[in-house]
């Protein structure tokens, strides 16, 4: 039975980078170098958190956020797969695109007389309430 | 030549094999690590010390040495009938005997489980690696493998019911009997499951090193059934033509190919030369 060498992911334990956030850049940078390909199956949650030597919720929450960004799609109990428009959904980058958004929301606001400590407790509000803390 | 001669010579080949020649092969293998990947130069290998090391393999030769003294012991008693009941000898009587020659195994396991604790936590190293891919029972083992294990098992069903005219009942011996090597299955296939998907227990074990230790322990549990169906078959045979004197024999030579199929195999695939100690070199 030959053995073939799969993609291998490195995590950094002592980065400042959050470990879900490596997690999910480099599965990313799999997809976007086409080390991985759509329908290709990932590793479980609990095997992937094994190898790592990290609690299984991190890899939890990095799959949560691929999957929310469309590069992974889990199918039950059959696993995890990458999706079949990963390529193209790696490239959305949506903290950029929040940042865009809440730059541009802030200038309104400035523009039209708004302190900064108003905005932040107006912000800090609003977000408790959609959250329901 | 009579049953009880052959037994003892059975018996003496269950004696030397299990608690000599293995034990000197294993102990033979550790003296070659040390002397060639000592701690000066492979200090990830010795989490505590290369002494620590060398008192467990002081154990394990005692431990064989000790149940070698008891075969023979116990062959004495059976030359002299003192172990001879009317029935003839107890056909557990190898099967006791085997549970005990398997305690230096369970020890060296148990050392081996502690040592790999112990390079968990001295274990340093800022980056952690995993494939990218899911690890399943067929990157171990060939499905041919897996089917020869399935047949086996529905063989010695078969079989097993054609002897007893394919009456099915509670009291059938062959319905009993695949349980029991149903419940074994089940045990192996846990096992199983537990070595791939599990916790890596050596850190710093190399990818290639670790597939293949995995597939030939799994590989040794296929093996394994197989021979335990074979086993059942026997012994079913043994029960239908009423020759349960020779059954202490069949026993004893069942658990001695039990031992060349795991431990044998494993001493003669997995090659010293073939692992990658580098990965135990100080970085």
């Amino acid at each position: 039975m030959e053995h073939i060498k799969p993609m291998q992911i490195s995590i950094d334990i002592e980065s400042a980078t959050p470990l879900f956030s490596q997690l999910v850049m480099q599965i990313k940078q799999a997809v976007q170098d086409e080390k991985v390909k759509p329908g290709d199956q990932l590793p479980s949650i609990r095997q992937l958190a094994y190898d790592l030597d990290m609690n299984n919720k991190t890899v939890a929450k990095a799959y949560r956020l691929l999957e929310r960004d469309s590069v992974i799609v889990a199918k039950g109990y059959r696993g995890t797969f990458i999706h079949p428009e990963a390529q193209a959904n790696c490239t959305i980058d949506l903290n950029k695109w929040v940042r865009k958004e809440l730059t541009n929301t802030i200038q309104s606001f400035r523009q039209a007389g708004v302190t900064d400590s108003e905005i932040r407790i107006a912000f800090a509000d609003v977000l408790n309430q959609s959250t329901g803390v | 030549m009579n049953e009880m001669t052959l037994f003892m010579l059975v018996f003496v080949t269950q004696i030397f094999l299990l608690s000599a020649y293995f034990p000197s092969r294993i102990l033979r293998r550790s003296q070659y690590v040390l002397e060639n990947y000592p701690a000066s130069t492979h200090p990830k290998l010795y989490p505590k010390s290369s002494q620590y090391f060398k008192r467990a393999m002081t154990l394990y030769k005692w431990v064989n040495i000790f149940n070698m003294m008891l075969g023979l012991a116990l062959l004495y008693f059976i030359y002299t009938g003192y172990l001879v009941g009317e029935k003839g000898l107890n056909p557990m009587l190898p099967w006791g005997y085997f549970m005990l020659q398997m305690i230096p195994s369970q020890l060296l396991e148990f050392f081996g489980m502690r040592l790999a604790k112990l390079m968990k936590q001295q274990d340093q190293r800022r980056q952690k690696s995993a494939q990218l891919k899911p690890r399943k029972l067929t990157d171990y083992v060939s499905a041919k493998l897996l089917a020869a294990v399935i047949l086996s098992y529905f063989g010695f069903i078969l079989i097993g019911l054609y002897l007893e005219g394919f009456v099915i009942s509670s009291e059938s011996k062959t319905l009993v009997m695949s349980g029991i090597l149903l419940i074994g299955m089940l045990f192996f296939i846990g096992m199983s499951r537990w070595l791939i998907r599990g916790r890596v227990k050596d850190p710093y074990q190399s990818e290639h090193s670790r597939h293949k230790s995995v597939s030939m322990v799994i590989k040794t549990f296929c093996y394994t059934i197989i021979a335990c169906s074979g086993f059942m078959l026997v012994a079913l045979l043994v029960v239908t033509f009423d020759l349960k004197t020779i059954m202490p024999i069949i026993m004893s030579l069942f658990l001695q190919l039990l031992v060349i199929l795991s431990m044998g195999f494993m001493l003669h695939n997995n090659c010293i030369e073939d692992i990658d100690f580098d990965v135990y070199k100080s970085a």
